[in-house]
This record gives structure tokens, sequence and C-alpha cells, in this order.
């Protein structure tokens, strides 16, 4: 009841507000208005005039009359009943009437805040695009934003304030009160002066928090960047299991007719390595590509550069494997008398593609002497009396080192104990896994040991390759050719090994090119 | 910068220090799909405190702290995009100081940050044993000159250094084979990823006739590798260190309209061009190939978007759109076909990113959000042995944002 009671007198009041009479005013209207201050850019035009900045105050506005303010700007306008307008920056101002009995004034955009006198007979107006304030004896500030949202504050007094769609209210002392082309909202508490500065403070320090965290983003770009190169160069990758591996592959230069391709691969708990060795028959340019595209043969002539060596070592950093071949020489085997090593296809490293031998002549690189290491002794191998000229000459070591020549005892080589002699070895491919590409290679040894090596293809993603990737092509040349598109794992077990095993993961390219992979 | 910040102490006056908090919170749970695959739900979690603290009217002081758990991937995480599985887990502590004289128009910053960043991409890794966590120790300085409030100009200076705690080369960890002979390169590093950056920025916000604003920056950034020797031609190291020097330049336009009484709407678009060039090569051993100026990369982009605020504009309705395009090409570094062949042309990657968020408020800073991203890349490299460029990705979040 009491706020009902309340309601009804503001409206009257309201309502007195807006129908006040006249009040004595001075009758110079030229004088009942004027520019009193002004700081930074600030612009007056009157109705037929172009904008002209404000040189001298006071300056006398009259009506139809425009005030603008640039950014930091501002400026005072008194009138003669004492009542006092101040505009913010960036603000847009009217004088549209002024007179003994009526002020009117229109602000589009900005801030301004009116101190007005009490003069119960003259009525002073301050519009906006979406509300009309009518004022008597009040403190007041309007901010009209973009769009003529318009905010308006009173400070001291009473406020009659009107929306476009002719809805009024009596605003009281410390109210703030909305108003945009919707209409007008709720009265609610005006922010005082410590709380005003308070919001201020609150925006500063949430736009600081902003732009740290954009430089921020800047400087994990830049980790994440690092961390792209080293995925597009294969550097990490995830392995058949989801673990990590970290690979780097790189060519070292030992001597001037050498070079040695090594391959690293981390986990984290195990480093395993490959390297590849290989002796010419003369000094290596500095630019090796055209060197390996001769590793495999040559066509019709002898290669320029050609193998007179090499050796590959594969380690867990416990256990080690090494092969050593020596006595290397090109040889026609299209020409020679084992007709079973003849070469139909060659793999043309230089376009990277089989093509067809035909009846041309194909040298390739044999070797007189080879020898197979495992944890440092010999396990496998084989000699000949002479420059071999085909593989069937070769002679399988079984008591004399094919390298050194030394006699094989129990502590140079893996010797059969009932025999004495390195033991006869046999050799099975299976594909243990249906419907993946895994192949396993199976060397049985006589004396009961084993070498296992489980070769698995990789995808991109560290997936076991499926079978239908390689539809019809799971064996010979063609899978060899296919190799090449994907990531090449081998796991190497051993019954020398104690259980560890040598887990390699191996681009396939250099192991074919080279002629590891047969 | 200690002593920046305590001079700033000094300076201030007797009169009571006011201390004004900032919070931010999200908690949000999603999915992650690539290539058709789909991750497990799993959720983003992060927040941010700040008691910004006023000394006086001058001096104002801004401590945070920050972390984040990321347990669904983005669709932005486009490294290693090819898995599923990813755990992100960052925290950064910071401060700063802010110092403006009174009625002056330009307001000095300096500042100090740690943060850590924690990732996990395999199932071997644990928290802290990934091989790319990284920390970054950060230190700037910048100056503001806010010729028309809230427009102004920036510049700044700042200093970065990033190490990876996790990541040493092999090569560094291998120096001997098992016959005792050298298996790493002379000169080999070991921290070859940690950086030392310097960078150079300034922005500038400025307004368009009080119906648009325009924001451009223009970065210059120089990364230091002191641990990263230089390939040679013949695959072999030099004692010189990669230095790249990375200049990025962006520019946006922001437009703000009303739609009718209910619709607000701000339209925005932005562009930017990158350039980064470097010393270093790279060796591909593989084909014994050396490839010059490897990393030397022109980017651009270009993007659009659209927010709508409905209702109050106390607690509106927030709906925003966002489409973005780039292309990086790498001049100096030739493609490779799908067997790895090297071939003629250099290589380009493209990628577009779509996303929309919805944020619906359920009481003043407390909002609903929803998330949904999609992203798509290609490229003209063929080989993907280790890393595809050409996929598509994409993911949701929803959940409630809280910020004060």
């Amino acid at each position: 009841m009491r706020a009902m009671l309340k309601n009804i007198i503001f409206k009257i009041l309201t309502f007195a507000v807006i129908l006040a009479g006249p009040g004595a005013f001075p009758a110079n209207a030229a004088e009942q208005a004027q520019l009193v201050k002004a700081y930074g850019m600030v612009q007056t035009r009157g109705p037929s005039e172009d904008w002209q900045t404000v040189s001298a105050l006071p300056a006398p506005l009259a009506e139809g009359e425009r005030v603008r303010t640039g950014a930091r700007a501002g400026a005072v306008i008194v009138f003669a009943d004492r009542s006092r307008v101040e505009l913010g920056a960036d603000s847009s101002f009217a004088l549209e009437h002024v007179s003994a009995r009526r002020t009117a004034m229109r602000i589009e955009l900005g801030r301004l805040k009116a101190s007005v006198q009490r003069q119960l007979s003259a009525r002073f107006e301050v519009r906006t695009p979406t509300a009309v304030c009518f004022v008597r004896g009040t403190d007041f500030v309007v901010f009209v934003a973009a769009g003529g949202r318009t905010t308006v504050d009173l400070l001291r007094g009473l406020l009659g304030v009107e929306d476009r769609r002719g809805h009024q209210l009596l605003l009281r002392p410390n109210e703030r009160l909305r108003v945009d082309v919707r209409g007008m909202g709720v009265p609610e508490r005006a922010p005082s002066a410590a709380q005003v500065l308070r919001q201020d403070f609150h925006a500063g320090m949430r736009r600081e928090v902003g732009l740290d965290q954009a430089k921020e983003e800047v400087l994990a770009a830049a980790a994440r960047e690092v961390k792209l190169a080293e995925y597009q160069q294969g550097k990490a990758l995830i392995d058949v299991s989801g673990n990590r591996v970290r690979l780097e592959e790189y060519i070292l230069r030992p001597s001037a007719n050498q070079f040695k391709f090594v391959v690293l691969n981390r986990r984290e708990s195990r480093l395993d390595y490959f390297y590849y060795l290989g002796t010419f028959n003369k000094a290596l340019p500095a630019e090796l590509s055209g060197v390996l595209r001769q590793l495999p043969g040559g066509v019709g002539a002898q290669p320029e550069y050609y193998l007179t060596g090499f050796e590959t070592g594969r380690s867990n950093t416990i256990d080690s494997m090494r092969e050593l071949a020596q006595g290397g020489h090109p040889v026609d085997v299209n020409n020679n008398s084992d007709l079973t090593d003849n070469v139909a296809w060659w793999f043309d490293a230089g376009s990277d593609r089989y093509v067809e031998v035909g009846t041309r002549g194909f040298f390739q690189t044999l070797f007189n002497s080879y020898g197979f290491y495992i944890n440092g002794k010999l396990k496998y191998g084989w000699t000949s009396a002479r420059d071999i000229a085909s593989y069937s000459e070769k002679i399988n070591a079984s008591n004399l080192d094919p390298i050194t020549g030394a006699a094989l005892t129990s502590a140079n080589a893996w010797l059969d104990p009932l025999t004495g002699q390195l033991a006869v070895r046999s050799v099975n491919r299976t594909f243990p896994d249906p419907g993946r590409v895994h192949q396993r290679i199976y060397e049985s040894y006589e004396d009961g040991s084993f070498i296992s090596w489980d070769n698995y293809i990789l995808d991109d993603q560290g997936r076991v390759a499926a079978v239908s990737d390689f539809s019809g092509l799971v064996s010979g040349t063609a899978f060899k050719s296919r190799l090449l598109d994907f990531n090449y794992e081998v796991v190497i077990t051993a019954s020398e090994f104690n259980g560890r095993r040598i887990d390699l993961v191996v681009e396939p390219r250099i192991l074919i090119s080279s002629g590891l992979i047969q | 910068m200690r002593t920046f910040l305590l001079l700033g102490l000094l300076a201030a006056p007797s009169c009571a220090v006011e201390v004004e908090p900032l919070l931010s919170l999200k908690f949000l749970g999603g999915q992650y799909f690539f290539q058709g695959q789909k991750g497990a739900l799993s959720g983003n979690v992060s927040a941010l405190f700040a008691p910004a603290v006023r000394l006086d009217e001058r001096w104002a002081v801004l401590p945070s702290v920050s972390g984040s758990y990321q347990g669904t991937k983005q669709v932005i995480d486009l490294v290693g995009a090819g898995t599923l599985f990813q755990e992100q887990m960052d925290y950064r502590v910071a401060a700063k100081t802010v110092y403006q004289g009174a009625d002056s128009l330009w307001r000095l910053k300096g500042g100090l940050g740690y943060k850590l960043q924690l990732l996990k991409e395999t199932k071997d890794e644990d928290w802290g044993r990934g091989l790319f966590d990284y920390r970054t120790l950060d230190i700037g300085l910048e100056a503001e000159y806010v010729y028309r409030d809230p427009f102004s100009l920036r510049v700044g200076y700042d200093y970065a250094w990033t190490y990876f705690p996790n990541y040493d080369s092999l090569e560094s960890e291998a120096a001997f084979d098992f016959q005792g002979r050298p298996l790493a390169r002379e000169l080999v590093g070991d921290a070859v990823l940690n950086t030392h950056a310097n960078m150079l920025t300034a922005a500038l916000d400025v307004p368009l006739k009080g119906v648009a604003a325009v924001q451009a920056g223009l970065r210059l950034m120089q990364q230091i590798y002191p641990n990263q020797p230089v390939v040679a031609p013949s695959g072999q190291l030099m004692g010189e260190k990669r230095t790249d020097y990375q200049t990025a330049f962006d520019a946006s336009l922001k437009v703000p309209f009303a739609a009718g009484p209910d619709i607000r709407i701000a339209a925005c678009a932005d562009a930017s061009v990158s350039n980064l060039i470097s010393n270093q090569n790279s060796y591909d051993a593989r084909a014994a190939r050396w490839l010059d100026r490897f990393y030397n990369h022109t980017q651009v982009g270009a993007g659009a978007g659209l927010q709508f605020l409905f209702g109050d504009e106390r607690l509106p309705i927030e709906w925003s759109l966002g489409a973005s395009w780039s292309r990086r090409s790498y001049p100096h570094r030739p493609i490779q076909d799908e067997s790895g062949l090297y071939q003629d042309e250099s290589l380009r990657q493209r990628s577009w990113l779509f996303s929309t968020t919805l944020k619906y408020p359920m009481a003043p800073r407390f909002a609903l959000m929803f998330n949904f991203q999609h992203g798509q890349t290609a490229s003209n490299q063929g080989c993907r042995l280790f890393y595809s460029a050409g996929y598509r990705a994409t993911n949701y979040l929803f959940g409630f944002t809280y910020d004060y």
C-alpha cells in the first residue's frame, strides 16, 4: 500500500515536472547558453555553417547549434540560470531550444552530465535517440551508445524519463535506468563513484589478462611449430602397441670411400640402432644420391661406384648383430654360369621403380666372404677361394672365420656342441597373423638355436597394415615395391638374446636399394 | 623484473590497496573424431584466477595463475592429428605491472611468466614424461598509447626461453656403437628443440567512423636454437647454430550493428600473412639428399565470423559462427611421390576450419556453452610415410563457463 502510494506521488511529480510553466530568464537568448570550457578537439557548427574548432571562450551557443568532442576531449556549457552541462569525449550534442521557459538539448552519442538548478517555472529537457529526460533541480548523467542505447544515472533530485513509446517514469536519486528502442527497463541502483572506478579497473585488468593470453598463444604456437617439424620429418612415431617411437636417421662419412647410414630408435626404456657402412671402390663425392642409385647394380655395364665391402650392425645396446662382407666386385650375373641368379627386373633407384632388364647384361656386386655375428661371435658365414662369379660357388664356413680366417672356437663363434663346428641353418618364411602384414623369417640351426625376424608393415598411424593393402602382392618383387609406401618395423629375437629383442623401425627403401631385403 | 615490481610497490603511496579478483572457469566435455574414428568421451577443464591489485591511481599489479586439462583433443591440435588419444595439461603463473601517470595517455607494462605444458600422446607416456612436454619462461615490456579509449597503439618487446626437458637428440645419446666406433656426427647437439625467442610487437586499434573497428598487428620474432647445428650439404653438421626469423602481420575488421530491438550482430573479417626464414637445412639420409632452407615458409590466411546477441543485453544469448582458411607454402621443400621419390614441385598445405559456439546465460556470469569445430587439411605431398597432411577432424564440447 505504501509502495503504491509512493508510486502515485512520483507519477504526479513526474507530470508536474513535465507540465511545469515558464520561469524568469534573461530575455537575450544568445546569452542564455555559453560554451565556457573546452579541452581537446571541440568543434561547433551553426545551422548553416561548417564545423569550426572552438578558438575563443566563452563562446555563445545559439539555438540549433551543435557541439562535438573528440577523443579524450570535453566541454562545459552553462546556462543563464547557472545550470551546467558537461560533455564527455566522443560526444555529439545539439542545443535545440533555449528560452526562459524551456531549455531543450539532444545528445546523439557520448556522455552528458547535467547539473540543473531548481526552477519551478522552467523546463529542462535532454533528448537521446531513445529517451527524453525532463529535469528540475537535478544532477544526472546520460550516456548514449551506438544504436541510441541510453543509460541515465540520477545523482540528485528528481528526473522524469520518457521513452519513444510514451512510457514515463520518475527516477529517484542514485537510480539508473536503461532505455533503448524497445523502451525503458526497470530502474536499478546506480553504481557509486567508487563502484564505477572498480568496474573500470576490473575491465582494464580483464583486458590485460586477454592481452597476456594472446601473447602466450603466440609462444605456444611457436612450440607447436617445433613439434610439427619433428612429426613431419618422421622423428616421432607411434608403434604397433601405441607406444612412442623416436627415429633419427643420418649419414656419416668415416673415410673418403665410405658412408655410414645410421638409424636410431628410442622408446621409453630402450634404444635400438641400425647402421649400414658401405666401402666403395673409389672416393665418394659430397653428393651421395648418385652413388646410392648405383648400389643395386648396373644394366649393360658395371657401375662407376660399387661396393668392395659392407657392414651392418643392429643393437639394443646389450645385444648386437653384425654382418660383414668383403671382396666385393661387379659380376655380370646374367651372363655367368649360374642361371638361377639372373636378374629380370631391376630396382631403378633413380625412378624408385622396378624396371625390366630383358636380355641385357646386369652387373651386380658379389662378395667373396660374408660373416654374420651375434654378440661378437660368428653365427653363420661363407667364403670362397677366388673372386666368385656366382654365389653358387660360395663355401659355407664351418671351422674358420670367413673374414679373419681365424680358427673357430667357443670364444669367437656359436659352435654346435655336438660337432664343434658352426651349425647348419635352414630358413622358413611365414605370415603368422591372418589378415595382417606380418612376415616372420625364422632361421633354425641344427644345434637348436634360432633367429626370428618379425617384419611388420605399419601405416602412418602405427597400425599393422592389412593384407588387403597388399592384395595379391604378398611376396616377390611386387611386395618389395609396395613396401616402399610403408614404414617397416622389425623385431628380432634370438636364442642368444636370453629373452631380449632388437626392435627397429626402419624405412625400407635403404634396405631394398642396397639389397639388404632380398 | 623483480626490481621493477619492487619499485612499483615502493612507489605506491600509503593509501588503501584495493584487490579486484578476476576469475574464469570452464567445465566442458566432448569427443574428437578423426577420419571416421572417434575418441572416447572426455572432458576439458580450465581455470584462471587473477587478483588484480590497485596500488594507487597510477600503479596496478596483476598476478595470475591458470591451469587447464584437455582430455578431448581439438581440431586445432593439428600436430599428430592421426592419434585419437591425447591428454594435455597447462599451468602458468604470471605477474604484470601496469603504470599510468595522472592524465597521461601512456600505459607502461612489465610482465613475467612461467608456463608448464604436459602432454601425453601415447600409452607409454606418463605425466611429466611426455616427449614434447615443455616449459616457457617469458619476460616482456610494453608501452601502450591510449589515444582514444579503448583504442590504442601498443608496442612491446618479449623474451622467451622455451625448453623441452624430455627431448634430447638420440644422436647425442648414442656416441659409439657396440664396436666402440663413432655412431654420432661431430658437433651433434643434445637439447636441439630448446629456443631463445626475441619478439617485437606492434598493434593498433582504430575506430572507423564510429561504426567499425580495425585492429592490425605486426610481429617480428627471432628464434635461436643454441643446441641445433646447421646441416651442411654433405649431411654433416656445422658449427653455426640454427636461427629463424619470423615476420607476421594480421588485420581484422569488426562491424557491430543492430538487426532489431532484440538482435545485435557483430560481423568480423580478418586476414594474416607470415613468413619464416631459417638458416637451417635438412638432410634426407634415406635418399641422401640435402634439402636447402628446409624450414622457410610463407603462410596466408583469411577468416570471417558472425556473432549474434539475442535478448537482454546484460544477459544475452550468444551465438557465433566462424570460418577460416589458410595456405602455407614451403618454397624450398620439394614434395615426394607416394614412394618417397622427390618431385620438382614444392610443398603446399591448405587448411579450413569451421566453428560455431552457443552460449546460453543461466545467471549473471554463468553460461551453458556448446562448441563444434570441423577442420580439413590438404597437401600436395604424396609421401605419407610418417605424417599425413591431408585429413578431416571434428570435435564437439559441451559444458558451462563462469567469468567474473
